[in-house]
């Protein structure tokens, strides 16, 4: 995925190369633009210049379900305000990411709940939830829970593009070691990933590729040795200096 | 004093255990059996008229408007929203049919069904523009629900009688009330047929179908939904406009019931159907119903009407309790919704 010269609100002339089989991070202190350049590019907020091309196809203010059919998956930062239909079980919250699948489907194309609960029961397992979990109202699980529901959406069909905005806010340590590990599985299999992350050790750990945002910028990109946390709190700065 | 303390733990889980049925059974259906139960046993002790097998048919019978009307309004509400002009659809959808029937028999007296038919899809059609334009408002332009469905109401309302001068339009096809009011296939009248027929439908929509499972979705988290890669809007607009079909459907069927296009034709039935779906345990937060449930909540507000008529009630009586049962089932319903999700 390519993004070239991104205004939207809040974020001014953003160039920036997600990569196969790369987590990219994305660090920032909070109003710096970093989530609101991504909820851009997913559809969800107004794109005002530029363009942004996957797989060779301009998607450029595309809708969100335009790119989440082209394999992009976007993980909110607000499970509960955005991630999950409370009033429903895990089971159906990640059966709703799988309603396009034809494994989903049986006689005269319609839902099959067996076939369902095989494929959901199998998401539950990748993503290490308790299979007891899965039957539960999502709204009764832990925060740790809910957040490995919201990766099961993510895994239930085929992804090439992970944009996972604060993945482990309001995670117990059990849980983000397990989130940690799906994020490096994902990657592993070859899959473009995007950490947006205020939580700087965090990022730090995760990252292949890091790009630091200021003001709605990249004030830098780090990568390998560089990844360093004096060298990313500089660059945090970095913009207002200049501008002093 | 072991024994005791047993019997006294043993006691106290007995009926932890029944006060846990009686609350997954609430959670899951809604404040409905107990009000059942409640209303059967009050009007079966008040006249002994009530619980026989001819009066329990009649109320089948009567209820199947209502509860063609209340499987369309469960739709939007699902989706966290309601239909207020659904009364306005049954009016429009009764006097475009008519007008159309009278209209092609005055051309060719002799093609009674070609007459029905038009007319039927004419008032269908109506019902169409009528969701059409709910949907569009709704989905596309975001106007809540209760201002676009009451705006819709008063606009349809007033055309309907703009067409009629609010003369009832008579001199339809004998045969489509004796057909669609009267008859009987299999042994069953065709109303019932019709409604059996619509509620296997919807629930196939709701439960097997992709569309229902967007319809849940939009209405338990619109951006969930949106996230999960639902076109919110087309889901939106789709409710509306079945919630529309369904009450045409119920338009047509009173319309030969009555043998005439009327523009008073469902006057109550917006609150009616909106009471049956609450009181079914659709929540009015969205995204909460069964199929099955809203069947059993339109019998059961045709049951309670029925039983207070028995009664002697009169009808501005019957209003305030009808009222008063929606209130109760929307207060109850909070309830509810803070069981399920866990919140204050």
């Amino acid at each position: 995925m390519k993004v070239r010269d991104l205004h939207a609100w809040g974020v001014h002339g953003v160039d920036l190369d997600i990569r196969k089989g790369e987590i990219l991070g994305i660090a920032g202190l909070v109003g710096s633009g970093k989530s609101r350049a991504f909820r851009a590019i997913f559809g969800l907020n107004e794109i005002l210049r530029g363009q942004v091309t996957f797989q060779g196809e301009d998607l450029t203010g595309a809708r969100p379900e335009t790119l989440i059919r082209k394999g992009v998956f976007y993980l909110p930062s607000d499970r509960k305000t955005e991630g999950l239909v409370l009033g429903a079980t895990a089971r159906e919250n990640i059966a709703l990411s799988m309603l396009e699948r034809k494994e989903a489907r049986g006689a005269f194309g319609f839902r099959s709940p067996s076939k369902l609960r095989g494929m959901t029961d199998e998401v539950g397992r990748r993503v290490d939830l308790n299979q007891a979990f899965l039957d539960r109202f999502v709204s009764k699980l832990s925060g740790g829970n809910q957040q490995k529901v919201l990766f099961g959406k993510g895994m239930s069909s085929e992804r090439e593009v992970y944009i996972l905005d604060e993945p482990t806010v309001g995670v117990d340590m059990g849980a983000r070691a397990a989130i940690y590990r799906l994020i490096r599985q994902i990657a592993e299999a070859g899959k473009a990933v995007v950490v947006i992350s205020s939580d700087l050790l965090e990022v730090m750990n995760l990252s292949h590729r890091l790009l630091v945002f200021a003001n709605g910028r990249i004030t830098a990109e780090l990568s390998g040795q560089e990844i360093e946390e004096q060298a990313i709190l500089s660059h945090f700065f970095q913009h207002e200096r200049l501008s002093a | 004093m072991t024994t005791k303390v047993d019997q006294a733990s043993v006691t106290q889980k007995s009926r932890s255990l029944s006060g846990g049925i009686l609350v997954d059974l609430f959670v899951r259906l809604g404040v409905l059996p107990f009000f059942l139960v409640i209303a059967l046993v009050v009007f079966t002790l008040a006249s002994s008229k009530f619980l026989t097998v001819e009066n329990v048919t009649n109320v089948a019978r009567q209820s199947v408007y209502l509860i063609l009307v209340s499987l369309g309004q469960m739709l939007p509400l699902v989706t966290g929203g309601f239909d207020i002009s659904v009364g306005t659809t049954i009016a429009m959808t009764s006097v475009v049919s008519a007008t159309a029937m009278v209209w092609v028999t005055s051309i060719w007296p002799e093609a009674i069904w070609l007459a029905v038919t038009v007319g039927v899809l004419a008032g269908l059609g109506a019902a169409l523009v009528i969701g059409a334009v709910n949907g569009v408002g709704v989905a596309r332009f975001g106007v809540s629900p209760f201002i676009m469905t009451l705006g819709v109401q008063s606009v349809g309302a007033g055309v309907a009688l703009f067409i009629t001068g609010g003369v009832p339009i008579e001199n339809l096809p004998y045969s489509f009330g004796d057909f669609f009011g009267f008859g009987i296939v299999w042994g069953v009248p065709v109303p019932v047929l019709i409604a059996a027929l619509a509620a296997i439908v919807v629930w196939v929509l709701m439960n097997r179908m992709r569309t229902g499972a967007r319809l849940y979705a939009v209405g338990g988290n619109i951006k969930a939904a949106n996230l999960s890669g639902i076109n919110t809007r087309r889901t939106l607009f789709l409710a509306y406009v079945i919630c529309a079909l369904l009450a045409s459907v119920a338009g047509i069927l009173l319309t030969a019931r009555v043998e005439s296009g009327e523009t008073n034709l469902g006057g109550t039935i917006a609150l009616e159907s909106i009471a049956a779906c609450v009181i079914a345990g659709v929540s009015l937060r969205g995204g909460i119903g069964r199929v099955e449930s809203v069947i059993i909540g339109g019998f059961f507000i045709v049951l309670v009407e029925n039983g207070m008529n028995i009664l002697q009630i009169g009808s501005y009586m019957q209003m305030v309790l009808l009222g008063s049962l929606l209130i109760l089932a929307v207060i109850i319903d909070q309830f509810r919704y803070r069981l399920l999700v866990g919140e204050r």
